[in-house]
């Protein structure tokens, strides 16, 4: 394993949400041991694919971080099955890349396509735009191998796989996946804009009827004024036939402009984003409210997620938005997943049924602990054994330990993920 | 303070204000020739953005080949290429260049070129850190 270094904490110390935290070291398993390894002789384990995650589900919280960049291998492919097994730590866009040549692709695509991970998009249960057609990453993953947090390997088949897919790595680290592929699509798009927002909620509705479309993407007046685009709502309509009026060249330059929405945003200074899913007749009403309150918004209105973002000190506006998302019977959080970030919003419910199969699957709390879900502390016998078990490559006693005092004071007992 | 010295807390500066607009999403990552073989956050654009957003100079900036693929990738286009050879600059001031560097700098004002086997013109003075 590699040595700890000062500079690696500091470059693990973050991902995407650009929330704060502290790795006290950095693993990088190449082998299904090492991963046994690291969940046996630890702790608190921070499982990281990309880092590009908006909620700080890889931020470690005192944390060894167990990064799967490196598990990245194509294992077995067959192409008339239309199938393939891949370590967790393959890209999106490399293994769509490799599948290119055979006429094959993965048909889910979240913005981050470029640097997301596999293990990362099934752990988040990943959506992307094509969901209006292609649903979640769980609907495309016939099998995962995971590492329990009792370093055991589990073989998840299409009944087991819902303990791991978007619970954020709460109950083990994923290190295989077997996916189902579709063959590759031709794809064009067509930009439209609309002034009136319920012209908008009546068009996607439209739309969504047709077996063509794959992906809708919505942006408003603001966002389309920072694209240098006219003075309007504008939606991205992806056909997959030849019905778009952007092919080739013009096809991919109008997907970029809508992966690089939110980085534009951001560097703006609306570095705060939210991701509620509403019904699409609800819409309008739920535009109106954003319009109102000057908050820009994008999203795959297709599948329902908007985007709302915000400026730093408009936590009040957060909480409006989440209250009328929830008077309209939407969820909270729709792709992002849960993370550090939105543990407060869960409902009961889903606290209820991700704890049970939390202290199924990982009883000793060690994997990405803190995240999703805030357990008790563990009983004083436990945390011994953890204790002397965590000797391998932290220098320092105490520093593999998670402090679950602390924890609990933080959150108190709270978990679950609305995806 | 000598020339060196200010030129190197300039460049401190400069190298501030490129890397404290980053924003950590890491799209840098998907074109970068030394992560796509490394597949290590540190040597990643965003992770030495991150690690000079701390103030901290570390040798992992000459684990970049300049290439400003990153730079064609960000979508606020930061000139992350630029902040990492300014901060060689800084490391070379510090005296805490690579052992690599030392020689090939060493080679150049001996010999006129990089490598220190044949001799070439010595140059009045050297332009690269």
């Amino acid at each position: 394993m590699k040595e700890k270094k000062q500079i690696d904490l500091i470059a693990y110390s973050t991902d995407a949400s650009m929330i704060e935290g502290n790795a006290i070291s950095i693993i990088f398993p190449e082998s299904v041991e090492k991963i046994q390894e690291a969940v046996r002789n630890f702790n608190g384990i921070t499982i990281r694919g990309g880092g590009s995650g908006l909620v700080g589900g890889a931020v470690p919280q005192n944390c060894v971080v167990l990064d799967m960049s490196k598990m990245s291998k194509i294992l077995k492919f067959d192409l008339a099955k239309r199938d393939i097994e891949v370590e967790a730590g393959i890209i999106l866009d490399e293994l769509n890349s490799y599948l290119d040549k055979h006429g094959l692709e993965f048909p889910v695509n979240p913005s981050s396509h470029s640097i997301c991970t596999i293990g990362g998009m099934i752990a988040t249960n990943a959506v992307g735009s094509r969901a209006i057609k292609y649903g979640r990453t769980s609907d495309w993953v016939s099998r995962v191998w995971v590492i329990d947090g009792r370093g055991e390997v589990i073989e998840a088949g299409k009944t087991e796989i819902d303990d791991f897919s978007g619970l954020e790595g709460i109950t083990g680290v994923i290190f295989k996946a077997r996916l189902k592929l579709i063959p590759k699509m031709k794809r064009t798009a067509s930009l439209v804009s609309m002034s009136s927002l319920s012209d908008v909620q009546g068009l996607v509705m439209n739309l969504k009827l047709r077996e063509d479309v794959s992906a809708i993407e919505f942006f408003d007046r603001f966002i389309s004024g920072l694209l240098n685009l006219p003075d309007s709502n504008h939606l991205i309509v992806e056909y997959e036939s030849e019905e778009g009026k952007m092919k080739g060249e013009d096809y991919i330059r109008v997907m970029n402009l809508r992966d690089n929405i939110y980085p534009t945003l951001a560097s703006a200074g609306f570095t705060h984003i939210e991701d509620p899913k509403i019904l699409i007749h609800k819409f309008s009403e739920f535009a109106e409210f954003l319009q109102e309150n000057k908050i820009p918004f994008f999203g795959h209105v297709g599948s329902g997620i908007i985007h709302p973002v915000y400026r730093k000190g408009q936590e009040s506006l957060i909480r409006e938005t989440i209250k009328l998302t929830k008077k309209l019977h939407g969820q909270v959080s729709g792709e992002h997943g849960i993370g550090l970030s939105k543990k407060e919003f869960l409902e009961p419910g889903d606290i209820k049924i991700i704890e049970r199969i939390k202290k199924r699957r990982d009883p000793l709390n060690k994997l990405n602990c803190g995240k999703v879900i805030d357990l008790k502390p563990q009983k004083k016998e436990e945390e011994k054994k953890l204790v002397d078990a965590a000797d391998v490559e932290v220098n320092d006693g105490d520093e593999g330990l998670i402090d679950f005092q602390e924890d609990t004071k933080q959150g108190g007992v709270d978990n679950g993920n609305t995806n | 303070m000598t020339t060196a010295t200010v030129e190197a807390e300039n460049a401190k500066e400069e190298i501030e204000e490129i890397v404290s607009n980053c924003i950590r999403c890491g799209m840098c990552k998907s074109l970068c020739p030394v992560f796509s073989i490394m597949r290590e956050e540190t040597v990643s654009p965003r992770g030495k953005a991150i690690i000079l957003d701390k103030k901290v100079y570390d040798k992992v900036v000459y684990e970049c080949s300049l290439c400003k693929a990153c730079e064609q990738k960000c979508p606020l286009g930061l000139k992350l290429c630029d902040a990492f050879r300014k901060a060689r600059k800084v490391l070379v001031e510090q005296g805490k260049e690579t052992k690599e560097n030392r020689e090939m700098i060493k080679n150049v004002k001996e010999f006129g070129n990089p490598f220190g086997r044949v001799s070439g013109k010595k140059l009045d003075k050297l332009y690269c850190c």
